[in-house]
């Protein structure tokens, strides 16, 4: 696993994280999700509801305080780590795709750590590959070459990816849509379908330095990765203020959509560590 | 600057043709977005005149131009020209004993050095010692004079004038530096001196005998050539103890210091305290004349009374044929005394005549050196002999209206008698017997002070003798390298001679400023050519990675 695209220091230092999920699973898991449930670990009290089981009143604040409530308690459940990561042409400027890829591998190795199935699923205009969700060491390793082989080609068409990948009837479980998020056309639709496939997603955008600051060029060619589209421009304060008006615009919706659909959003630099950006990840995750 | 090929700027026509092909084959750069819909809403940049001629400057083209320009004046030779003292260089460098303080070679070789550096040469190097001698033989290799200059080594010597130093550079030398830490007041050259450092020396060191002839005396001066009061201690060794003292000396101020001690050895060793970093003054030597075992040359009856008296005084060798440095006469009548000091015990001679014994009368001691220590009422006599002594005696010892102890100074020596008979005294045994005779002794043998010697003086010796030196024996001609004791055998008696540095050194220029002479100047033109040649070189290769680094 030396050669894979985390070091052994990057790995141990991921070994504590847990993500915890909102959905349920179909078997149980090692990890506590934020929804009530049946267990031995106690979560909360509630107000008695006509129809609740007598076993879970709480007789002894019944006796301090003359009032009926119901305990409930964390329910363990176990869901499945879907990475859709963006390998499009756009993704291999400014080692974003690079970044994406060690934080993809960062994050399987989390689902890895709590005994999590997990799944790569990278995407172009389409998915390129469709693998079900495995646990355990051999899947981790084949996710880990796979990872490694990942080239940026092609264009992408983030909902067309997305709505394809969830037209497979899939088990619900956790969604980590990483990609730069730079598609003109759109993305809403993609992100919507997958909650309608009832997973929990969470969408992390990476961009480069040059994405967030391009510098000044002057007289220059603007050239599309994808589309070999160009446009003539004098790159100087102006133009470059204007650009970040616009991006900072473009990255705003796209916020406003996560939150919309209740998916949490992240946006890092391709120069991040990737081990930082993952314990975030979890962090904000179960905020 | 000038150039020794000024035509070769015509060379700089060619960035013209660098500006012509970068004209001709000139495109707009493509910088390649992940997002370009996002700049199609972007309004072209009104950008400011000078942000377009830079924007459509290329820093590639600016490398090239410099580059060419570079090259261009690199083909034209330039001479640069710098300020440098005059050609030839003659180096004198004090070699004399004050040099070989701490610190102060490594000083006068910094300097040798700077003054070689900042010529163009050729060098030669001369070391002003006693005698001056050639360090760096002319030469024009600068490597060369500068490895042979770390041979210099300052002696422990003084040194002779400045003109003999000066006799050893070559003629034609336009400029004469001198190293020294001790200036000549007018030198007649350039003259770089060192900075004064602090030194407490003994300056003068001798000793001589009591007028009264009690004794001896050494006497120490010490000079303080600090900036600060100094507790100094002196000591003085006399081979048979140490004795100490100390002095608070001023700033620049002077102290004799004074030992008192009886009959010494034959050299005396003074040191003082605390050691500064010329060690070489802070101890001095001084050698005595007639010390040592006292020869001693018996003539007459047999005493061994008075003989073991007299080895317990001082050690004495009897010795059978002269030379001898006493002559003991005992009840012995010379016709002729033998030069030289003499004790005569009841033994008539041309100076003083002795008649046959009387009956003694009760002693009486005077105010004498040679009753010094003793109590010349507890002597006993049964008979004295009555004498006949010269005018200029002095009577020491009276027995009844007969002296029984006298002594005088003629011009074949100093004499002592004892006109007591010792054989009816007591005074073998009393234990003054032996003070006086060393009493006697004393003032009968005046130690002098050999004349003291300083390195690098050369003494020539005696056919036979030698001086047993640190590396081997030294005949004929010795030169005392470094200060010290040395003994000096000549027919088989070993003497003492003592060897010290020459006062003059521990004088080195106290506060004397720094002479200073302005060096003579000359325009040297130093060859610029790679200068430039490696900067077009640099500028090439740096527009060859920038280009690299834009993909071509």
């Amino acid at each position: 696993m030396n050669d894979g695209p985390l070091s052994p220091e990057e790995l141990r230092a991921l070994a504590r994280a847990r993500l915890t999920l909102g959905r349920p699973g179909t078997l149980p898991g090692g990890h506590l999700s934020q929804r009530r449930g049946t267990s031995l670990e106690f979560a909360d009290h509630r107000p008695y509801q006509l129809g609740d089981d007598f076993r879970l009143i709480d007789w002894a604040v019944y006796a301090r305080q003359r009032r009926l409530v119901t305990k409930t308690f964390s329910h363990e459940v176990e869901a499945p780590l879907y990475v859709l990561l963006d390998a499009s042409r756009s993704m291999g400027e400014g080692h974003k795709l690079r970044f994406a890829v060690r934080l993809a591998a960062a994050l399987v190795f989390v689902a890895y750590r709590g005994q999590d199935r997990f799944a790569v699923q990278p995407f172009r205009e389409g998915l390129v590959a469709a693998t079900p969700p495995r646990r355990g060491r051999a899947p981790l390793a084949r996710a880990f070459g796979s990872l490694g082989e990942l080239r940026a080609e092609g264009e992408t068409e983030l909902s067309v990816a997305l709505r394809t990948w969830t037209e497979e009837p899939r088990e619900p479980g956790i969604c980590v849509v990483i990609s730069d998020f730079l598609c003109s056309a759109g993305y809403r639709e993609g992100l919507l379908a997958l909650r309608h496939g009832r997973h929990a997603v969470a969408a992390i955008q990476v961009l480069s330095r040059d994405d967030l600051a391009p510098p000044r060029r002057g007289e220059v060619r603007l050239l599309d990765v994808e589309t070999r589209r160009g446009r003539s421009l004098v790159l100087g304060v102006g133009a470059v203020q204007a650009y970040r008006e616009a991006l900072r615009a473009w990255n705003a919706r796209l916020a406003d959509a996560c939150r919309e659909l209740r998916a949490p959003y992240f946006l890092f630099e391709s120069g991040a560590s990737p081990v930082e950006a993952t314990l975030d990840i979890v962090a904000g995750w179960k905020r | 600057m000038s150039f020794l090929f000024p035509w070769a700027w015509a060379w700089l026509l060619s960035a013209g043709g660098v500006v012509l092909l970068y004209l001709l084959r000139r495109r707009e750069r493509e910088h390649p977005v992940s997002a370009l819909f996002l700049w199609e809403r972007v309004s072209p940049d009104r950008a400011s005149r000078l942000e377009r001629i830079w924007a459509q400057c290329d820093l590639l083209l600016v490398l090239q131009v410099v580059a060419v320009a570079l090259c261009a004046a690199a083909l034209a030779s330039p001479i640069v020209r710098v300020t440098r003292s005059a050609g030839e260089v003659g180096i004198v460098i004090d070699g004399s004993a004050s040099m070989a303080a701490s610190g102060r070679p490594e000083e006068a070789l910094t300097l040798a050095r700077e003054a070689i550096g900042d010529s163009a040469g050729p060098w030669s190097v001369v070391v002003w010692a006693d005698p001056p001698r050639v360090l760096v033989p002319p030469t024009a290799n600068r490597d060369e004079a500068l490895a042979l200059l770390g041979a210099y080594r300052p002696t422990l010597g003084g040194r002779p004038p400045l003109g003999q130093a000066l006799a050893l550079l070559p003629g034609g030398f336009s400029r004469t530096v001198v190293i020294t830490d001790d200036p000549l007041p007018d030198a007649g050259v350039e003259v770089l001196t060192l900075a004064p450092q602090d030194n407490l020396a003994i300056v003068a060191f001798g000793g001589r005998e009591i007028p009264d002839g009690t004794g001896y005396e050494a006497l120490v001066r010490v000079r303080n050539n600090t900036a600060r009061y100094q507790d100094v201690q002196v000591a003085l060794d006399t081979g048979r103890g140490t004795l100490l003292s100390s002095r608070l000396i001023g700033p620049g101020e002077e102290d004799l210091v004074v030992f008192q001690t009886g009959l010494v050895r034959t050299a005396l060793r003074a040191e003082i305290r605390p050691m500064d970093a010329f060690p070489w003054d802070n101890v001095r030597y001084c050698a005595l004349e007639g010390g040592s075992t006292v020869r001693v040359g018996w003539i007459g009856d047999e005493d061994r009374y008075l003989w073991a008296a007299l080895q317990a005084a001082l050690p004495v060798e009897r010795v059978t044929a002269p030379p001898w440095d006493l002559t003991v006469a005992v009840r012995r009548e010379l016709p002729a005394l033998p030069a030289g000091p003499a004790l005569l015990v009841a033994a008539p001679s041309s100076e003083a005549e002795v008649a046959e014994p009387v009956p003694a009368g009760p002693l009486r001691g005077e105010d004498s050196p040679l009753l010094r220590h003793v109590v010349p009422e507890e002597f006993r006599a049964g008979t004295v002999y009555p004498v006949q002594l010269p005018s200029h005696a002095v009577v020491d010892l009276w027995a009844g209206e007969w002296p029984a102890l006298a002594r005088w100074e003629g011009e074949a020596g100093r004499r002592v008698l004892v006109s007591l008979d010792l054989g009816r005294s007591n005074l073998p045994l009393l234990v003054d017997f032996p003070i006086l005779l060393r009493n006697i002794v004393t003032w009968l043998l005046p130690f002098r002070v050999r004349p003291n010697l300083v390195v690098g003086e050369g003494v020539a010796l005696a056919p036979g003798a030698e001086v047993a030196a640190a590396a081997e024996p030294a005949s004929g001609v010795w030169v005392p390298d470094r200060p010290g004791l040395y003994e000096l055998r000549r027919n088989g008696r070993p003497e003492l001679l003592a060897v010290n540095v020459p006062v003059a050194e521990s004088l080195a220029a106290q506060g004397t400023a720094p002479a200073t002479t302005t060096p003579v100047r000359a325009v040297a033109g130093l060859p610029a050519w790679p200068w430039f040649a490696v900067g077009a070189f640099l500028v090439l290769a740096a527009e060859w990675a920038l280009a690299l680094r834009r993909g071509g």
